[in-house]
């Protein structure tokens, strides 16, 4: 169980002294992934990098435990930091880019190659290899040490789906006892992944909830049935081949669902069709 | 810091200095190979310093018939002949030209340190909690280890060719030459790691440029070491060089103990 407290406080935080994050403030203490939405030049990896300690803060202070991160080197290392970069020696093989890690920072390579599954990699060069297996290493830099703040900027990004899922499950099994900020473009990664949302917007906190209580108040279901279903229930059939629904909650669905199932037709697919967050995002992101 | 430490694995080959050398040699050999061709043509410049004086020694005392009494003159002419006369120091243009070498197998620590810091992997090891002077002072240590290997390479190498090319005399008579290039390479190469670190990260539009611009820098702070032979005589001109190795050892650590207030971190990110 994370038993630690990060606290940020007022912080403005930049380059060359232009500040990108404006006055963010906000203080995370729970077991969990944190999901750190927003678009492009929001300041997601500003905010990283100033939790991480890489950039000191103009204003304000980030706080772990109470304790000023900027002045300890060693609160500091309790943090693991993935950048989107993915910081890789590439003139080494994955086995030797690992160990140069582990030498500088403490772990086992031969551990994380395990629960990475790259052993068909381990003799390989890092420039050799595509994007998505250097990010796969990159990732298992992160398992390396035990750290007690975990913050992973788009660790799943060049990743196929299938890869995407299992990194994702190591995340999940990680936050159970460690507190983890997990940046993101992929909104369905984030519903999936994430128990709180901290949704930046032009350098500013514009929310900071749990994806629970900030879901949209209605939504749309996809159903794909046999035959036409619009005489049954309230829908309209769209290009995408969908009958489409609108609920406001998931009762509703279940509902339209036994109707149409007790007309005898039969229902192939049912579905969300947008992301519980894309309105916020697309209103309070964009 | 601590916490990392505790971490790490002990061991000089696990060292971080010995990784950034092994890694530095790692991404080009290209300097490498320059640096040895480079290294044949200052032996030949030292062969040459050697001929020169004891060819001097020979002409300065016409008694002399056998290798052992022109040892002993040739060392004599250099301090009370030769050496006292102003550009007598001559000889000691052999010190500055053997610094070329050196710049070149120091220059694949200062790619590699651009190549990590295009990589993000100065960013990582900031995320560790090392600070600027931490990743400098790595760097610094990994040209020193290097220059150092190859001095003692080097110089040797040198020396043994003078003694059976031109005799103990000519070695005799080159001796403190030899004995301040090791100083002055580990300066010289330490300035021009810490000169173009800087260079790098605080270049604003990233243009390239580090490979001839480190080189130029690096001849630069050997350049007063050319005029030196020529404006004093052996003897001062050997502590005129020592003055310039100890101004060029301050300014460098000056930069380096003030790296965390000259440079801010997020210069260092990619």
């Amino acid at each position: 169980m994370n038993t630690h407290t990060l606290e940020l406080k007022g912080v403005d935080s930049g380059y060359n002294g232009k500040p990108v994050l404006h006055n963010i403030s906000f203080t995370a203490k729970e077991s969990s992934v944190y999901v750190v939405l927003g678009p492009n030049g929001a300041g997601k990896t500003t905010l990283f990098r100033t939790i991480a300690g890489i950039l000191e803060p103009l204003k304000g202070r980030v706080l772990l435990d109470g304790k000023d991160m900027a002045s300890s080197e060693e609160l500091r290392s309790n943090i693991n930091y993935l950048s989107h970069y993915n910081a890789l020696p590439e003139e080494m093989t994955v086995y030797n880019a690992l160990k140069f890690y582990s030498d500088m920072e403490g772990g086992d390579p031969e551990k994380v190659i395990d629960l990475l599954n790259l052993s068909e990699l381990r003799n390989k060069r890092v420039s050799d290899l595509s994007q998505g297996q250097k990010k796969r290493v990159s990732i298992a830099k992160v398992f390396l040490r035990e750290r007690d703040i975990y913050l992973l900027d788009e660790p799943t990004a060049n990743l196929d789906p299938g890869l995407s899922k299992e990194i994702r499950e190591l995340i999940l099994k990680l936050s159970k006892d460690k507190l983890v900020l997990y940046s993101s473009h992929n909104l369905y990664e984030a519903t999936d992944i994430g128990m709180n949302l901290i949704l930046i917007k032009d350098g500013k906190l514009a929310m900071f909830d749990k994806i629970a209580n900030v879901r949209q108040k209605s939504y749309r279901m996809g159903i794909r049935a046999s035959k036409d279903i619009t005489k049954i229930v309230d829908a309209k059939k769209e290009a995408s081949g969908y009958y489409v629904i609108t609920v406001s909650k998931p009762d509703e669905a279940g509902l339209a669902l036994r109707k149409i199932v007790e007309k005898g037709i039969l229902v192939t697919e049912m579905r969300e069709l947008d992301n519980p967050l894309q309105e916020l995002f697309d209103k309070e992101g964009r | 810091m601590a916490m990392i430490k505790d971490g790490r694995k002990s061991g000089i080959l696990n060292s971080p200095a010995v990784v950034t050398a092994r890694r530095a040699f790692g991404i080009t050999k290209t300097y490498i190979a320059i640096a040895a061709f480079m290294s044949v043509m200052a032996i030949a410049v030292w062969g040459n310093v050697m001929y020169v004086n004891s060819g001097a020694a020979t002409a300065s005392n016409s008694t002399a018939l056998n290798s052992s009494a022109g040892n002993a003159i040739s060392s004599n002419a250099i301090v009370t002949g030769i050496g006292s006369k102003a550009g007598s120091g001559t000889p000691l243009l052999a010190l500055p030209l053997d610094m070329v070498p050196f710049l070149m197998i120091a220059t694949p620590v200062v790619l590699l340190f651009v190549y990590d810091k295009n990589n993000g992997v100065l960013e990582y090891m900031l995320s560790l909690g090392m600070t600027q002077r931490d990743i400098y002072m790595q760097y610094l240590k990994a040209t020193l280890l290097i220059a150092l290997i190859y001095s003692v390479i080097f110089i040797p190498a040198v020396l043994a060719y003078g003694y059976v090319v031109y005799g103990a005399s000519a070695v005799a008579a080159v001796l403190p030459i030899p004995f301040l290039a090791i100083p002055f390479a580990l300066v010289v190469v330490g300035f021009l790691v810490m000169a173009m670190m800087g260079f790098s990260v605080l270049q604003k539009t990233r243009a390239g440029s580090n490979q001839p611009l480190g080189l130029a820098i690096g001849w630069a702070s050997t350049a007063p070491a050319y005029l030196v032979p020529f404006i004093f005589p052996f003897e001062t001109a050997i502590y005129a060089d020592i003055v310039i190795i100890v101004a060029l050892a301050a300014v460098t650590l000056i930069f380096l103990l003030s790296a965390g207030k000259l440079i801010r971190r997020e210069k260092f990110l990619p």
